[in-house]
């Protein structure tokens, strides 16, 4: 269970989140909803570890992840995380990419999972290629095949279906819904999109100028 | 005659006045500029058309030669590691600090960097003596005062300020999604070993390289510590044979070794000048890094203060009294007078026509990496031979009016410096969204009010931080200035130089001081002025243009 307690995250003196408390139940599929800078990017990088709270306290499964003053590292959060971009390392093939999240496991269970993902995803074709050589869709597929490779206790997604037209995104949504679905993991999806948040979410939470609003 | 008549009467229709200007100035700048290796290039056609049997291969290749170019390399080949190593470790520790802490201290090491090694030489002698003398009084064995590891370590502080601000420029030009998509699967040594390191390669390639060519084409530092350079030896085959042909020849290793590292060096140095998101670069949260890379932290973070702290103690306490320091300044007013003089000739003529070279590189896609390689070029030049070839291009019976004049000392620093104006000026180009220019070319009734209500307000920042940087260059340049100065002048540096030939004393101290001073000042209007503009938001992200990093 995750659980925000009072956060606010302040840049100078401007509040982009605003004493927000929420909690997210073990498998729940939460979507967070809000215009352009209402702050949902910065909640989703609060729980994953990538800003300090100006104020409050996030909590996964009881213990504190940050304060403050402290700061649990994000890779010992268990969080997979998809970004509004593919985020792909360059230099790094689609195999190495994926095999990066899956280092904590032996070589031969790293390898299984790896195709058992290249499957899943229907990138199989894909995995000795560069991410310059992917198409948007296939860069998507593999950026999502990495957060979900190492079976992360919560999955975040931060609008990762913008920039792309309407067919792909049908297309990626469906696979992000039936993976997250087979998955133990809970997910936070970030989106403007009330549709896109509806298709994939079981609960909605409203932001509006950094702070949840009643849906 | 009619037929002749009316073809002049076509061209003048087809070329506009406003092209006719901008050729002329590109073409005065590129004479300026690249005069010097078109005169050396003359001149040895014509010495080898002559048959004179001053031009031999021993000058190109004898052992003196190839053992002097392997030290040489090897100086500046350790120099530019060190220097990376170094600013790796310093850049990883800003990033663990507040951006306000990170920002402050980048901004006193872009200030800092313009200091001429030669004062780094002054004040690590003065250090160096003091702890010979303690040492001696215990017993110990001494530090060598010459050689090549002194000479290394002096050029590796003088040019460590700068080692660390690329080496973060390098770093952070990471695309921070990229590094924040690992921290969430890796620990933070591994995402900096894994991730960051190998994105980084190219940039810190190029910053290596950079560092590389500062080293090799300078000859202040290790000629003041007793070690022959390369660099050196063509200021000394100079003097003693007095023949720019033979000169160039015998540069010509040298210049093989440059031009390389140049041509490395040059794609990368493009891809950094276009995509400048390095003033983003700052972490959320804090990296947590192994002990073991902590301690290289500490111990780098110890070298830079005491870096700063020779320098600034060495300069003050060595300086004497405050007496002193004026009667120094006093005794040093023509110099002074003389070399604001030759700065400022050389921003006004530079800083125009770098704007115009940079704005074509904007327009020049197909053969924009040509022409950077061409732009560069003469940072690859080893400063005497700029000021031998500034001899052999204007020495002649048509140019004597202007040879012997302080326009030589004048098309030496432009020649030399040239180049950091046209990447200041290109970078800043970038910062301005293309449709604001496009838009003064709909508004705008004429020239003068295109350039000086719209244009030059929004290049403002990049002008003065190129003022910056070519005034505080010119100020410690040294190769190529005591080349070419005119009997009965001198500039501060070459004053300097020439003093500390004979030892420290208070005056060189005291002169030292007054260009420390001078350039940190200098720096320190350049990099206010970044701050200022950045306040308001000009200098807060690069535009991305079509066709971006196409070769």
């Amino acid at each position: 269970m995750i659980e925000l307690v009072n956060i606010t995250k302040k840049y100078d003196t401007v509040a982009a989140v605003n004493r927000v408390s929420l909690t997210i139940a073990d498998h729940a599929r939460l979507a967070i909803l809000g215009p352009s800078g209402s702050g949902k990017t910065t909640i989703l990088r609060l729980i994953a570890g990538l800003e300090i709270p100006t104020e409050g306290t996030i909590t996964i499964d009881g213990k504190v992840v940050s304060t403050p003053d402290s700061l649990v590292m994000p890779s010992e959060r268990s969080v997979g995380f998809v970004f509004q971009t593919p985020a792909l390392w360059p230099h790094m093939n689609v195999e190495r990419n994926i095999l990066f999240a899956l280092q904590e496991q032996s070589p031969d269970e790293a390898r299984k999972r790896l195709d058992e993902l290249l499957g899943q995803m229907a990138i199989k074709d894909l995995r000795y290629r560069f991410p310059y050589q992917l198409s948007g869709g296939e860069a998507r597929r593999v950026s999502l095949a990495r957060a979900l490779a190492p079976n992360p206790s919560l999955l975040l997604f931060d609008e990762p279906l913008i920039h792309l037209d309407e067919e792909l995104k049908t297309d990626i949504l469906t696979l992000i819904a039936d993976n997250v679905k087979a998955s133990a993991s809970s997910m936070i999806y970030v989106t403007h999109d009330k549709r896109e948040a509806e298709a994939i979410a079981d609960t909605t939470v409203r932001l509006k100028n950094g702070q949840v609003v009643p849906s | 005659m009619a037929g002749m008549l009316s073809f002049f009467q076509k061209c003048r229709s087809c070329i506009s006045q406003r092209t006719i200007v901008y050729v002329v100035c590109l073409l005065a700048f590129f004479i300026i500029v690249f005069g010097p290796l078109l005169g050396l290039f003359l001149d040895l056609i014509k010495t080898l058309l002559s048959g004179s049997g001053k031009i031999t291969l021993s000058l190109l290749f004898s052992e003196r030669k190839i053992v002097l170019l392997g030290e040489s390399v090897g100086l500046a080949l350790a120099v530019s590691i060190a220097g990376i190593g170094v600013g790796i470790a310093i850049a990883t520790l800003l990033w663990q600090t507040g951006k306000k802490i990170t920002y402050s201290i980048l901004l006193l090491l872009l200030a800092l960097a313009p200091i001429p090694p030669y004062i780094y030489a002054l004040t690590w002698s003065t250090t160096l003596y003091a702890l010979n003398q303690f040492l001696a009084s215990i017993g110990a064995a001494l530090v060598p005062s010459t050689g090549w590891v002194i000479s290394f370590w002096v050029q590796l502080m003088a040019l460590l300020p700068l080692a660390i601000f690329l080496s973060y420029i390098g770093l952070a030009s990471v695309d921070k999604t990229l590094v924040e998509a690992a921290r969430t699967i890796r620990s933070d040594g591994r995402v900096l070993r894994e991730i960051i390191l190998p994105l980084a390669a190219p940039s810190l390639l190029v910053a290596c390289g950079f560092l590389f060519l500062i080293s090799i084409t300078d000859y202040s530092v290790p000629s003041l510590f007793g070690s022959d350079t390369y660099a050196l030896d063509i200021f000394a085959q100079f003097s003693a044979s007095n023949s720019p042909s033979a000169t160039f020849i015998s540069a010509i290793p040298l210049l093989i070794v440059t031009i390389a590292v140049l041509i490395l060096c040059r794609s990368g140095i493009r891809k950094l000048a276009q995509t400048p998101n390095w003033m983003v670069g700052s972490w959320d949260t804090p990296p947590e890094f192994p002990t073991s890379f902590q301690s290289i932290q500490k111990g780098a973070f110890a070298l830079l203060a005491v870096q700063m702290m020779v320098i600034f103690f060495g300069l003050v306490f060595s300086v004497g009294s405050w007496n002193k320091f004026v009667s120094t300044v006093l005794f040093s007013v023509n110099q002074l007078q003389y070399s604001c003089l030759v700065v400022i000739a050389v921003v006004l003529i530079t800083i125009p026509f770098s704007l115009l070279v940079a704005h074509e590189l904007m327009n020049q896609n197909a053969r924009s990496s040509l022409w950077w390689l061409i732009i560069l070029i003469p940072i690859a030049i080893p400063s005497p031979l700029i000021g031998i070839g500034i001899i052999s291009f204007w020495n002649i019976p048509t140019l004597s009016f202007l040879y012997g004049t302080s326009l030589m000392p004048i098309f030496a620093s432009v020649s030399r410096f040239a180049p950091y104006a046209v990447i200041i000026l290109f970078v800043q180009y970038r910062f301005i969204d293309p449709v604001l220019f496009d838009a003064v070319k709909v508004f705008s009734r004429d020239i003068i009010d295109e350039w000086f209500e719209v244009k030059i307000p929004l290049l403002a920042p990049g002008l003065l931080i190129a003022s910056g940087v070519v005034a505080a260059l010119t100020l410690g340049e040294l190769g190529a200035t005591i080349v070419v100065v005119p009997p009965g002048h001198e500039t501060l540096t070459i004053k300097i130089y020439n003093y500390l030939h004979y030892g420290a004393s208070a005056e060189v101290t005291g002169l030292c001081l007054i260009m420390a001073i001078v350039t940190f000042i200098i720096g320190l209007c350049a990099v206010s002025s970044i701050l200022w503009w950045r306040r308001r938001g000009i200098l807060n992200q690069a535009v991305p243009r079509i066709g971006d990093l196409n070769e």
